[in-house]
């Protein structure tokens, strides 16, 4: 393997670094960090828009290799989120619906933004500019070694390619690193490499 | 015996509902369906993770509360899976420890000392010792046909009009199959044909009664319409808790109590809600 080969992960909770959380444990980006200089910002919980600036932040051609994990168009982007600000892993998260009606049965202030989502928020809309944001996304990385991920049937949103889901391998343990268990991290993790290893050589 | 011979006042009738994580769902379930679709005065006292006597004992006490007002009440139950069991707790150093686990003590009233302790298919702390040592899958069916036997008897000497649901085919499958998400055994009623518990099940009449047997889940398998998913397992979402509901309940109170939403208005909900919650 090749320590000196820089990888770039970004993305939300299923690409993000859990380890700040639960020190003992892997996910498998921490495993990828085992065989390459790993850059990961990805944040849990937050939405594509975040992901876009993530890459928008970052000198991408810094990188030998690109990792994306894309998620839903129904998070709704806040720059402070009422509940997980100073959540040492949640805290840039966006507003997540089920989140949200969860947190409001204990929180009712957090009412106004279930009605938001129950009356007032527009899944076309949500879809229409979640696809724009891919596209951007797209564009930006076009030239670049990239594999975008995803953990949800994607098959009605902007088509990356190539892209690879892992939908089912969910984990409903809350403590499982990336919502995967240790078994399927591990597989995760290899598949991944093998990727990165093939491009490079 | 068809519990709905008698047509409902016109006044505003109390509805009791009580279910498990069926009907007690993060998303839109049957029973939030059922309170879009009609006007009442509706208590639900359901909560993930409860047995079948739980779930009655609730609904019965709730009921028992309303029992002195002059309006209507009809209690619609959602029972669960015999493998899915309730402990009944009321020392205090246990209702304290048990207070701090993922599922905690649920009282009938705020005033009782002890309450039910309802895990699921989940066997934490001292229920892991029972389960692998002297759980009984027979004692087990045959409690909930004693609950069931119960329920029935409570409501009709009350005058309480009451429905029985199963959120699966109870009488067929236990939660541990259904949690392979592959088939969905609906027809062989396997845990009532036992020599232990037939006598019961027909003693009781049950196979006269109103009550769909397939459930929930049975009917959806039936149907080639979604009921398992490998992120929630066995708990349908909103779409699937919908198509129920249209063929298996609404018909039977759309003529008993006042429609406060149509089908146009609850067709959009639906399909929000089963988005918002598919995608996450």
């Amino acid at each position: 393997m090749s320590n000196n080969k820089n990888v770039l992960i970004c993305g939300d909770s299923f690409a993000a670094d859990w380890s700040s959380k639960y020190p003992t444990k892997l996910g498998w980006p921490n495993l990828l960090a085992k065989d390459f200089t790993i850059t990961n910002l990805a944040q849990a919980g937050c939405s594509e828009y975040r992901i876009w600036q993530q890459i928008k932040s970052a000198q991408l051609d810094q990188f030998d290799y690109i990792i994306i994990s894309h998620t839903s168009p129904y998070r709704l982007f806040v720059r402070n989120h009422p509940v997980h600000t100073k959540d040492v892993l949640h805290h840039s998260s966006d507003l997540i619906y089920n989140d949200i009606k969860d947190h409001a049965k204990s929180n009712q202030q957090l009412n106004s933004i279930v009605d938001y989502f129950e009356n007032y928020v527009d899944l076309d809309y949500l879809a229409d500019i979640h696809y724009l944001i891919c596209q951007e996304i797209d564009q930006l990385t076009a030239t670049l070694p990239v594999l975008h991920l995803t953990n949800m049937d994607w098959h009605k949103f902007y088509q990356f390619d190539p892209m690879i889901t892992f939908e089912k391998f969910y984990s409903t343990d809350p403590t499982a690193m990336n919502h995967y268990s240790d078994r399927d991290n591990y597989i995760i993790y290899e598949q991944l490499r093998d990727h990165i290893v093939e491009y490079l050589n | 015996m068809n519990n709905f011979e008698t047509t409902l006042s016109n006044t505003l009738t109390n509805v009791v509902i009580s279910g498990a994580s069926n009907t007690d769902g993060p998303w839109p379930t049957w029973a939030d369906l059922f309170q879009e679709r009609y006007s009442g005065n509706f208590y639900n006292v359901s909560k993930k993770g409860l047995g079948n006597e739980a779930i009655i004992n609730l609904a019965l006490h709730q009921a028992w509360q309303l029992k002195d007002q002059a309006n209507d009440t009809v209690i619609l139950v959602m029972l669960t899976n015999i493998d899915k069991w309730d402990w009944y707790v009321d020392r205090p150093d246990l209702v304290g420890k048990f207070a701090k686990e993922k599922h905690t003590i649920t009282k009938l009233a705020q005033n009782h000392c002890g309450g039910y302790w309802g895990t699921g298919r989940w066997f934490p702390l001292e229920k892991q010792l029972y389960q692998d040592n002297f759980y009984s899958e027979n004692y087990s069916v045959r409690h909930t046909l004693q609950m069931i036997g119960l329920f029935q008897q409570v409501c009709t000497a009350n005058g309480w009009k009451y429905q029985i649901l199963f959120d699966s085919p109870i009488w067929s499958t236990t939660n541990a199959e259904l949690d392979l998400g592959t088939t969905v055994d609906y027809t062989s009623n396997r845990l009532i044909n036992t020599p232990e518990n037939q006598w019961l099940y027909q003693s009781l009449h049950l196979k006269d009664a109103d009550i769909y047997s397939p459930g929930l889940v049975g009917f959806l398998y039936k149907n080639n319409l979604p009921w398992f998913s490998h992120k929630y397992g066995p708990h349908p979402g909103t779409q699937s808790h919908y198509e129920f509901v249209k063929e298996k309940i609404f018909p039977q109170y759309d003529s008993q109590l006042a429609v406060r939403q149509d089908f146009d208005w609850l067709d959009t909900f639906v399909h929000k809600m089963d988005q918002l919650w598919t995608l996450e």
